[in-house]
């Protein structure tokens, strides 16, 4: 399974990995980072995967990456 | 060839034909690919860089070693002496520790609770000039909303908005041309605070300002001073206003002769309309940035001298062909869309999640309530470190207001 990497490092909460996909992302008060609260994604699921593309391709701080769950 | 980046003078670029400077932005955009300047010298204002390839306006936001946020209005704001622009001309560690404390209400999710204020305020002030069948979009609708909410935000009166332009405009711009009027707003403006702050002291409310007034330091424990609470208060209005203020009008000027455009954003909603809003803001990027060289540095091929100015180009940078393909063209569905027009790194803007959330609210009530209308008369671009149109004057077949009345008479009479 997948999930999504947010570099708390590079994230200055755009919030683009939102916009694209709500469902996954959420944001903490006090910094207002991005952190992904999504269920893990199985790579077979060709929508949810095409979806965590697009959100990484979206962030404009290049901190997201997806990575296997067990990371 | 002689360069335009020599007499390059970011606060009055030369208007074109289409009543924008586009063309000056693309024409020096050109000159910077045939000629391999990602960073040009400008000898305006006692010289200083402009930086307009996105890789490297890219790279001088992240860089906050070198480059200091004190030079962020290049020539310099007239704010008094005790002033420093809260958050936008601040750097590490100061910053860090006052932005923390502004940044829960401009999540997305909390954006989003303001849908049913946005929505009522927004319809409320078509329904003031849905009979006209003429109106300046401007001053009724796309300053009054961003005015109003910032008001909501900050928990001061609605109803004052034309106040708070007033005073906004004194420190961005009047002061340039007459100061002694300037100096007069900003002390009026000074005065409702003071007034303001007495009286929110005793009735704290869920507001960003009693916010800031009940924030604790993490480290010392200490409240903030009432300067700094001003501080706040000055840089949320200038904030909350002027630009989201010249996006909308620049954006509602497009589409008042761009039929097509308007056909398509009609199309639009939710996401899809927030994408749009992303394009207008790549495409009319209101506002430029300015920062501070504190430490000597090579970049983009330029050697940079400590006490030097750069200009971060975001109008230019936003068209940049190596970054955005087809960047002369308004793309309402471009994905990804990595634009500066809210910044980016540390200081990207702060309401950036409201910007484009009270775009599509506004867009979609407006193409909705008053889909057929025209430019009835040529508007009138501004210069300045936020730029745009200032005016808008549309005309439209009259509408009915929502309770339902419509006023033929009026139209007629006028």
């Amino acid at each position: 399974m997948k999930v999504i990497h947010v570099d708390l490092e590079r994230c200055q909460g755009h919030g683009k990995c939102y916009m694209v996909a709500p469902d996954d992302f959420d944001f903490e008060d006090e910094h207002g980072r991005s952190r992904f609260v999504g269920a893990p994604i199985d790579p077979g699921d060709e929508k949810r995967m095409k979806l965590a593309a697009r959100a990484v391709q979206a962030c404009p701080e290049s901190a997201l990456t997806i990575v296997d769950e067990s990371r | 060839m002689t360069s335009l980046f020599t007499q390059f003078d970011h606060t009055t670029p030369p208007i074109g034909a289409d009543g924008t400077p586009l063309a000056f932005y693309e024409a020096l955009r050109d000159e910077m690919l045939q000629t391999g300047t990602d960073i040009g010298w400008s000898e305006q204002h006692g010289g200083f860089w402009v930086a307009a390839g996105y890789d490297v306006v890219r790279d001088i936001f992240h860089d906050t070693e070198h480059f200091s946020n004190k030079g962020v209005t290049f020539p310099a704001y007239a704010v008094d002496d005790d002033t420093t622009l809260m958050l936008a001309a601040q750097d590490a560690p100061e910053h860090k520790k006052y932005r923390r404390m502004v940044q829960g209400p401009f999540s997305p999710q909390k954006v989003q609770s303001f849908n049913e204020p946005l929505k009522a305020m927004t319809n409320q002030l078509i329904d003031e000039f849905i009979e006209d069948g003429e109106v300046d979009l401007v001053a009724r609708l796309t300053d009054a909303v961003p005015a109003r909410m910032t008001a909501v935000i900050l928990g001061i009166d609605p109803e004052d908005g034309d106040l708070y332009r007033k005073w906004c405009w004194a420190i961005t711009h009047l002061f340039l041309t007459d100061p002694e009027t300037a100096a007069a707003h900003v002390g009026e403006m000074d005065a409702y605070f003071r007034e303001t702050l007495a009286h929110r002291r005793k009735n704290l409310g869920d507001d960003v300002l009693s916010l800031v007034i009940q924030s604790v330091d993490p480290d010392t424990g200490e409240t903030l001073s009432d300067q700094e609470i001003k501080d706040f208060f000055v840089v949320l209005l200038l904030g909350g206003i002027e630009n989201t203020s010249k996006l909308l009008s620049t954006m509602f000027w497009r589409l008042g002769w761009d039929v097509e455009m308007r056909r398509r954003m009609q199309g639009l909603t939710g996401e899809k309309l927030l994408l749009a809003m992303d394009e207008f803001l790549r495409y009319y990027t209101p506002a430029w940035l300015g920062r501070l060289i504190t430490a000597d540095v090579e970049i983009g091929g330029v050697q940079m001298h400590r006490g030097q100015f750069v200009i971060l180009h975001n109008q230019i940078a936003n068209r940049d062909p190596r970054q955005f393909t087809h960047p002369d063209a308004i793309v309402l569905d471009r994905e990804p869309n990595r634009h500066f027009g809210l910044g980016m790194g540390v200081h990207r803007c702060l309401g950036a999640h409201l910007v484009r959330y009270e775009g599509q609210i506004v867009a979609e009530a407006m193409l909705k309530r008053i889909p057929e209308f025209e430019l009835a008369r040529p508007a009138t671009w501004i210069n300045g470190q936020v730029s745009g149109m200032a005016d808008v004057h549309l005309r439209f077949p009259p509408g009915a207001g929502r309770n339902g009345t419509s006023k033929p008479a009026l139209s007629e009479a006028a």
